[in-house]
């Protein structure tokens, strides 16, 4: 499954270290743990 | 300030900030630190805080002298820094500024431009010739804000270091290093360990011999302390050995129980007992304790069905800062329904490797008898390692420490004639690896050790995690002297003509027995190793796996007398005698245990 990674801060995004989720299944209202932004400033890695 | 003989110090002391960040209080002022770096072309690294812009050009311009700078290079936006980049720059119109992608897309929404027609955008990895000096720019996002940059000087080896390895506290005030480091780092970079880690290594492969940050002293010498520092923090590793409490208490019968606690843990000899009171300390520096001990005691009263107020915002603290890889222990007290400890473990949920302690103490309103009980087995849950590593506390004759050695689980099988058999075992170990040899210590009443001294040769198999207890039932509860336990078709052989086990191994050895060792009980057969084969990759299954996943819970309910650890064997009976064999498993009754 792709990993992708925030655009503001670096953060990567990897399904299998949050349970096999794709990113494109994370809630609208999810946002980068690390920074805060949501999906919409992420991008495949 | 000259810091080395191109680099001079530009930087400001503030001594009327009544909270730096809006929140932390700095009894001994703050620094904001900018530097020149004077070669055929000059370089400003980082402005000020907007309450020192003219003390701050004035410090400029008495270093420039009748020259003037080429370069702004803007390390991290942040107000406390980069407050005067809009007046430096209209003050030296012919001024470049030198930052990153994401920072000149804070600026316009600072300054209202991205000064297009006046900048170098640089990424990690680019340089900036000055003449003499080349500054290499290194990427440390998140160190604390996205758009950071450091800057390394390759030339008089000095890490311009943005926020990193700053501290509270002006520089013209002398005090110890450590101390508001800690809680400068903690309070303000705590959340990004990760991050840190990241730049560490990127540092790792730098030759420093100078750290300038933008706060906090410059570091020259035996730069080597504040790194480990900063990896301990970084990845949330406990650098003290020490117990902090943290207590809030309303009428005092809470604040009774933490120094009853403290008390005795003193006395039985934690080196450090650190006490908070939550709600009239400084928090950060609350906050930058419960980072730095191993061993962390949350005492609170339920309030409004939650927690009070000065604990729960503590726990945010701790939660949002990225705790994790600490004991944690509680003293809840409520007066009707107490619900402050299970607030806090919900609080906590999140958090990575906490150890909960198994006592805790829950009050009614005041400290009672039982609270004192309480009190007692949190202490000696919390000071079991001091009281043991203490000469005149030990118990130097613990033998549970023997169940700490580690095994793995065998079948150990053997042929005589048409006769096979084969039992548990745990004690085999390769001894020596030139040549390879295996010792295998078996038990004289099992009929396989007579096969084995018989004929000299043995399969060790060696059980992998998928093993179930049927297995240990089957080889390990049951005699061969009684029963035949491997018959059947479509046996496995390996070539010395012993059957190894066609399920839940992930390897077997054939060994040849090259010496015998009576001991008494056992024999301790020490062999060669005549063939090997690898089955599978799973695990091979531990002795404390076993105890864990393996082995059945003991039906203990309602029973009087004792248990066998090892197989769950229960002999009814106030007394065991001494010399009590476990019928099932065999073992003796150092491996018993009372019920209840």
């Amino acid at each position: 499954m792709k990993k992708y990674v925030c655009n503001i801060c670096g953060y990567v995004y990897d399904p299998e270290e949050n349970n096999g989720v794709a990113f494109e299944d994370l809630p609208d209202d999810f946002v980068c743990p690390l920074c805060g932004v949501g999906k919409e400033d992420f991008s495949e890695e | 300030m000259k810091i080395t003989n191109d680099i001079r110090y530009v930087g400001v002391n503030d001594h009327k900030v009544d909270l730096f960040e809006g929140q932390y209080v700095v009894p001994n002022g703050m620094a904001y630190n900018s530097y020149v770096i004077l070669d055929s072309e000059i370089a400003v690294m980082d402005t000020v805080d907007r309450n020192f812009g003219s003390e701050w050009l004035a410090n400029l311009t008495a270093v420039l002298g009748d020259r003037e700078p080429d370069y702004l290079v803007v390390q991290h936006m942040e107000p406390d820094h980069s407050a005067n980049i809009d007046n430096f720059l209209k003050t030296y119109p012919k001024a470049t500024v030198v930052s990153s992608q994401k920072a000149f897309a804070m600026m316009k929404n600072f300054f209202g431009t991205e000064y297009e027609d006046r900048r170098i955008v640089v990424k990690e990895g680019d340089t900036l010739e000055l003449g003499a000096h080349t500054l290499n720019f290194v990427a440390a996002p998140m160190v604390h804000w996205p758009e950071v940059i450091m800057t390394y000087d390759s030339t008089d080896k000095v890490l311009f270091s943005a926020d990193g390895f700053g501290k509270f506290g002006a520089l013209d005030v002398e005090e110890d290093w450590a101390c508001e480091a800690r809680r400068y780092y903690i309070g303000i970079v705590g959340k990004y360990g990760a991050q840190v880690q990241n730049v560490l290594k990127k540092a790792a492969g730098l030759d420093i011999s100078i750290i300038c940050p933008l706060h906090g002293p410059i570091l020259t010498e035996n730069l080597g302390y504040y790194i480990d520092l900063y990896n301990t923090w970084s990845s949330y590793s406990v650098e003290s050995d020490g117990i902090m409490i943290a207590y809030t208490s309303v009428y005092g019968n809470t604040k009774k129980a933490v120094e009853l606690l403290a008390e005795k843990l003193r006395a039985n000899g934690c080196p450090k007992v650190v006490v908070n009171d939550l709600a009239r300390e400084d928090m950060a520096e609350c906050v930058e304790d419960a980072f730095r001990y191993g061993k962390i005691i949350l005492a609170t009263t339920t309030y409004n069905a939650e927690i009070f107020p000065f604990m729960r915002e503590f726990i945010e603290h701790l939660t949002e800062r990225n705790f994790q890889n600490r004991i944690v222990g509680f003293i809840e007290n409520g007066s009707w329904a107490p619900l402050a400890e299970k607030t806090m473990r919900k609080m906590l949920e999140g958090c990575k490797h906490i150890t909960y302690t198994e006592n805790n103490v829950h009050i009614r309103s005041a400290v009672s008898e039982k609270n004192l009980e309480e009190i007692d087995a949190l202490c000696a849950e919390l000071t079991k390692d001091y009281l043991a590593m203490q000469d005149e506390t030990a118990d130097k004759n613990d033998l549970t420490a023997l169940f700490n050695i580690g095994y793995g689980l065998y079948v150990v099988t053997a042929r005589d004639g048409d006769k096979d058999n084969g039992c548990i075992v745990n004690t085999v170990s390769q001894v020596t690896n030139t040549p390879n040899r295996i010792a295998v210590c078996i038990n004289k009443k099992n009929l396989t050790h007579d096969m084995v001294k018989k004929t000299g040769m043995m399969n060790v198999n060696c059980l992998s995690t998928e093993a179930p207890f049927e297995v240990f039932e089957h080889y390990g509860f049951q005699t061969g002297r009684e029963v035949e336990k491997i018959v059947g078709e479509g046996l496995l052989r390996s070539d010395n003509g012993v059957v190894f086990l066609g399920k839940y191994i992930n390897s077997f050895m054939s060994l040849k027995v090259e010496q015998t060792v009576d001991l008494d009980t056992h024999s301790m057969f020490i062999c060669a190793v005549t063939e090997a084969r690898v089955i599978t990759n799973v695990e091979t299954m531990t002795y404390t796996y076993y105890q864990n996943n393996v082995k059945p819970k003991p039906e203990t309910e309602g029973k009087k007398g004792w248990v066998c650890k090892v197989c769950g064997y229960i002999y009814e009976g106030e007394d065991l005698p001494d010399d009590f064999i476990c019928p099932l498993c065999k073992h003796g009754v150092a491996d018993f245990e009372p019920i209840g």
